[in-house]
């Protein structure tokens, strides 16, 4: 009943297993030109971009709240200073397992005008800050600080609770947004002009 | 970081330009990743106020919820929320939490120091000086359980 022929391998799987065979002196050939793409890939993501969801109702209406894919760069915060009203990324000062995504609303050697309420909360931990007016009180940014300020102040978190910010923990520069695909493009100026900071030198 | 690190150049060395004393030490970054950081513990973090290239190397002394003395303005200070207490163990001489900084935020450190790789003859593991919890939440700081060496340095004394 048997017949011979039904046993026989294949031709063309004969020559896959061949072929495969055949590439095992290559293989960590292979990894290693793997492992070159990844370490490549990395050091890309870390200096150079990375794309980025931002989730959350503090960046509204620039960002949206579930989420939008956005292109962060590197290279700014490394080659030059921030400027003002650049949206960025920065480590958390709450968490450092967690990234912010803020806009820049001063720089060092400004002042930013806060409620009197946000002056009491800072004037805890950096009293020397503080300067005290009839109506508001501003904050004088100290040297390598950025004041931030997500542009929903209504839901933000931000440096009128934690304060000036140091430069050293910002990340990256928002550049585009790529997804939703209808909103894509560059990241709109904020919503009120920065009126509020105004340059002391 | 005298005596800790870089033990034998005087004060005068550190601030001039001559390095060629200088320790080199084994800096992990993968560990801040899996362990939380330690009182005691010498970490690397990117200078809060002078820009990101800048890296300083300090002890954390406190972390967020303590309650810490600062001997330079004799000030008490209540760490907030996701920020550390630095100071170097040479204070006198020191740029840190209690001269200028204040509480910095831990996003800056960037890695934990190992080990002192060079110079050969001071090849050792650093480890952080044996303290408790209590030290810190007492107001007395450091002083009590540092080793011998560094209270003697840490007095508010300035050393000329």
């Amino acid at each position: 009943m048997l017949d011979g022929t039904a046993f026989k391998i294949p031709r063309f799987l004969f020559r896959t297993a061949k072929s495969i065979f055949r590439s095992v002196p290559e293989l960590p050939l292979r990894g290693a030109s793997l492992l070159k793409f990844a370490a490549a890939l990395y050091m890309f993501q870390r200096n150079v971009g990375e794309l980025m969801i931002c989730i959350g109702p503090s960046m509204l209406p620039t960002l949206s709240a579930d989420g939008d894919v956005v292109i962060l760069e590197h290279l700014t915060p490394q080659l030059r200073e921030v400027e003002r009203a650049d949206v960025i990324v920065a480590v958390s000062p709450q968490n450092p397992r967690m990234s912010v995504c803020k806009r820049v609303i001063a720089l060092s050697g400004e002042k930013v005008s806060v409620s009197n309420k946000t002056a009491d909360r800072i004037e805890e931990s950096h009293p020397e800050l503080v300067r005290r007016g009839s109506l508001v009180s501003f904050i004088a940014i100290p040297q390598g600080h950025v004041w931030l300020e997500g542009d929903n102040p209504a839901n933000s978190t931000d440096s009128r609770q934690y304060g000036p910010v140091p430069v050293s923990l910002i990340r990256g520069r928002v550049l585009y947004r790529i997804l939703p695909l209808e909103n894509a493009g560059h990241i709109a100026p904020p919503p009120a002009d920065l009126g509020k900071a105004s340059s002391t030198t | 970081m005298q005596p800790t690190l870089n033990p034998v150049s005087t004060a005068k060395e550190t601030f001039s330009s001559s390095r060629s004393s200088g320790d080199i030490v084994f800096v992990s970054r993968l560990l801040r990743h899996f362990w939380d950081t330690k009182r005691g513990e010498v970490v690397v973090l990117r200078s809060p106020d002078q820009g990101p290239r800048k890296r300083l190397i300090k002890r954390v002394v406190a972390l967020e919820g303590d309650r810490i003395y600062n001997c330079r303005t004799g000030k008490e200070v209540e760490i907030p929320r996701g920020c550390c207490w630095i100071e170097g163990d040479n204070r006198a001489l020191s740029r840190d939490s209690a001269s200028h900084y204040g509480p910095v935020p831990l996003g800056l450190i960037e890695g934990r120091v190992i080990a002192i790789v060079w110079p050969p003859g001071r090849w050792q593991m650093l480890s952080a000086p044996q303290r408790t919890e209590s030290s810190v939440d007492s107001g007395l700081g450091l002083e009590s359980e540092l080793p011998s060496t560094i209270r003697a340095l840490a007095k508010p004394t300035r050393s000329k």
